[in-house]
């Protein structure tokens, strides 16, 4: 038997499997996030064949992406707006799981979840810069303000993620580096150990009750996951061509521009209005560390419950807060 | 082993001192400690001219008696009468300045100044060097924090001067604009004198090359000069100079001309001129911003824009001429190009409607692979049924 038939079987005897009754429409979040993240893949080289990682050309091979290449403004379209839609799928698929403790017995994969939204967050923040217009600029300038104020491991920080405690033509090329030649790496290993788990543990099923005779299949499952995934693209491409992306003034290193972050960094940008740098970034990371340990601090469901919406209310109140302000 | 270390330490600390106190020759500033800041930052300071060269003294030694000694040629103060040739005694001497790379004849020029006229006829109320450049912070011109920067020039002549510029000049100095002029550009630094009216043309000719050449060539040259009528400041203002606008036509040549004279007929036909070539490129610039914004590949329209924008800016000093043809003729290219663009521009305005329609073609075959999946998802519930 050749590789390809054996894979073939391998996938045939997968998708043959009967699924849980409870896989139903939340459950497809996770699977969308995988095709967005197909798809930011996708976009993202063909947009590398024309973008150019250096402070006198980045610009200007954005600027010529939209405007001269052949359909680049849809690529560049769906690649930004592909981002926003991921984000939000992320942050949907880790609350569905959380509220519904499906993170239970599965420690390690929820873990495996956060560090993969956190990777999400790290693809926006080092995607942002590479633009290189007065927004991005400016904004990736307020983070390096922020981390240069803390102290004894800010400029530590700052010299792995800058290469400098400017940010300049190095902090681009870095920047490109982690976005395109690490950060996809990352994901795409974190994404494999978070399926192979999900395969090896099962879906998690809340009672015994729902352990009933099922009569769905995993090809069940598979197919009417496309049907969200046509329609997501459906969406994403329909924002591409409706709204597409603007792009600002060329960075100016001399030319002050105040820039409020994207909704994403939101709640981060409100808490560092709220207190003062160091303590904001202090707490940040409390806030993250929690969320790692949400399995073991959340063993009770009431606590779990009480812990999710706490958690939720302080981060809709940041971004209203960093939103205002 | 601690208390030898320490004893190092303290060593170290007192051998610094002695050191840094060797190299401070000049005494004065212990007692005249107020002045130390300002002095240190000095231009003096790094070049290593102390108090003695204007004030004279003996800085070696801390005795008030010996280092204020008539002996030691003390001289104290200056009196403002005596400050320029003070400053020249250095200034003026090409040996001394020949390592500084400095001219050497501000005295000179200082002297032929308003400034300096008043001053040898006795009259210490006017500007000396101190005035302009302060007694001991003297920084060099380039400095920002100089009083001689260009950026505080307006302030330091406003100290005697009252009357400060309020127009474009100094709204764009304001700005940062480095190459906008300052007091000095057209009343000069140290030969400082206020333009008389046969000059006014050429001090602002200086950066308004072409607009001064036209207006050479113009009808309004010859009448003017003939009745002392200054050029350019007669219609523009002097240190209230407006933007310029077109608006100027309605209110300035009515000041000399009728209404109803043929010469307003002039300007008012210049300034239709100017006017539609101007709206025409306005509205082509938004209509390419628009288009932009939306993604839509205006490189070709961007490049022609700018040769409309290059006519229309070659007619605003050839209005100066008043030469009615030749001003036609660059704001009917300016604007031609510009309607071009912008009816090519509107017709782009279609692009969004192919766009749209594409979309739409799309979300159809999207529909149908949905339509698809979900009767092939039917099909298979209903054979295991």
């Amino acid at each position: 038997m050749s590789a390809f038939a054996r894979v073939r079987e391998l996938f045939s005897a997968e998708l043959r499997q009967i699924a849980p009754p409870s896989v139903g429409f939340w459950q497809i979040l996770g699977g969308l996030t995988l095709f967005l993240l197909f798809l930011e893949i996708t976009t993202g080289i063909l947009l590398m064949v024309y973008y150019r990682p250096s402070a006198d050309e980045a610009y200007e091979s954005v600027f010529y992406i939209i405007n001269d290449v052949q359909l680049g403004w849809l690529i560049h379209g769906i690649h930004r707006w592909g981002a926003q839609l991921l984000i939000l799928l992320v942050l949907a698929h880790l609350i569905r799981v959380y509220f519904a403790e499906a993170y239970r017995e599965r420690e390690l994969n929820w873990v495996i979840g956060v560090l993969l939204f956190l990777v999400v967050g790290a693809f926006a923040f080092t995607g942002r810069l590479l633009v290189w217009d007065q927004r991005a600029f400016w904004g990736t300038d307020a983070v390096r303000r922020v981390l240069a104020e803390i102290p004894i491991v800010g400029r530590a920080i700052l010299y792995f993620l800058w290469g400098s405690t400017e940010l300049d033509a190095n902090a681009l090329l870095r920047f490109y580096v982690f976005h395109v030649g690490l950060l996809p790496w990352v994901a795409i290993g974190l994404v494999m150990i978070h399926l192979y788990l999900v395969n090896r543990q099962g879906i998690f099923q809340r009672t015994e009750a729902q352990k009933q005779q099922s009569t769905q299949t995993y090809s069940d499952v598979v197919l009417r996951g496309l049907i969200f995934v046509v329609l997501s693209f459906g969406i994403v491409l329909t924002l591409a061509v409706i709204f597409p992306v603007e792009l600002g003034n060329r960075a100016d290193p001399l030319t002050y521009q105040s820039v409020k972050p994207p909704w994403y960094f939101l709640p981060a940008y409100g808490l560092l209005k709220l207190v003062p740098k160091a303590a904001g970034v202090a707490l940040a990371s409390v806030g993250v560390l929690v969320l790692f340990g949400a399995p073991w601090l959340g063993r009770n469901s009431w606590v779990a419950w009480g812990l999710g919406m706490l958690g939720i209310a302080a981060v809709a109140l940041l971004a209203a807060y960093g939103w205002r302000w | 082993m601690g208390a030898r270390l320490l004893g190092i330490l303290i060593l170290v600390l007192a051998l610094a001192e002695l050191t840094g106190g060797a190299q401070e020759q000049n005494s004065c500033l212990i007692c005249h400690s107020e002045i130390k800041v300002d002095y240190l930052e000095s231009i003096h300071a790094t070049s290593n001219v102390t108090c003695v060269a204007c004030h004279g003294g003996d800085p070696t030694t801390l005795d008030p008696r010996a280092t204020h000694a008539l002996e030691a040629f003390f001289r104290g103060t200056p009196q403002r009468a005596e400050i320029t040739e003070l400053c020249a005694s250095c200034h003026s001497d090409p040996v001394k300045m020949k390592p500084y790379g400095l001219r050497t004849d501000q005295y000179t020029e200082y002297q032929t100044s308003h400034h300096g006229k008043l001053l040898a006829r006795g009259d210490t109320r006017v500007a000396v060097c101190t005035d302009c450049h302060t007694a001991h912070r003297i920084l060099p011109a380039w400095e920002p924090r100089s009083t001689v920067h260009s950026d505080n020039i307006p302030s330091t002549c406003a100290r005697c001067h009252t009357q400060r510029d309020q127009g474009v000049h100094s709204a764009a100095l304001a700005k940062g604009n480095t190459k906008a002029p300052t007091c000095a550009t057209c009343h000069g630094a140290h030969g400082a004198a206020p333009p008389g009216v046969e000059n006014v043309s050429k001090v602002c000719g200086m950066c308004h090359i072409a607009e001064r050449t036209h207006f050479e060539s113009s009808p309004h040259k010859k009448p003017m000069d003939a009745q002392n009528i200054s050029e350019c400041a007669s219609c523009h203002g002097s240190h209230t100079i407006e933007p310029t606008d077109r608006k100027l036509f309605d209110r300035v040549c009515t000041s000399c001309h009728s209404a109803d004279s043929p010469e307003h007929l002039v300007g008012q036909k210049i300034k239709t001129l100017l006017l539609t070539a101007e709206e025409s490129l306005r509205e082509a610039t938004h209509l390419l911003e628009q288009a932009q914004q939306r993604a839509v590949d205006v490189s070709a329209y961007r490049s022609r824009l700018i040769e409309a924008r290059s006519y229309f800016l070659q007619a605003l000093p050839v209005q100066h001429s008043l030469d009615i043809p030749q001003v036609e003729e660059l704001t009917r290219r300016a604007k031609s190009i510009a309607d071009d663009v912008r009816s090519s521009l509107h017709s782009l305005q279609g692009v969004m409607a192919i766009r749209l329609l594409g979309l739409t073609l799309v979300w159809v075959f999207l529909l149908l692979l949905i339509i698809v999946i979900y009767l092939a998802l039917r099909e298979r519930r209903g054979e295991r049924l």
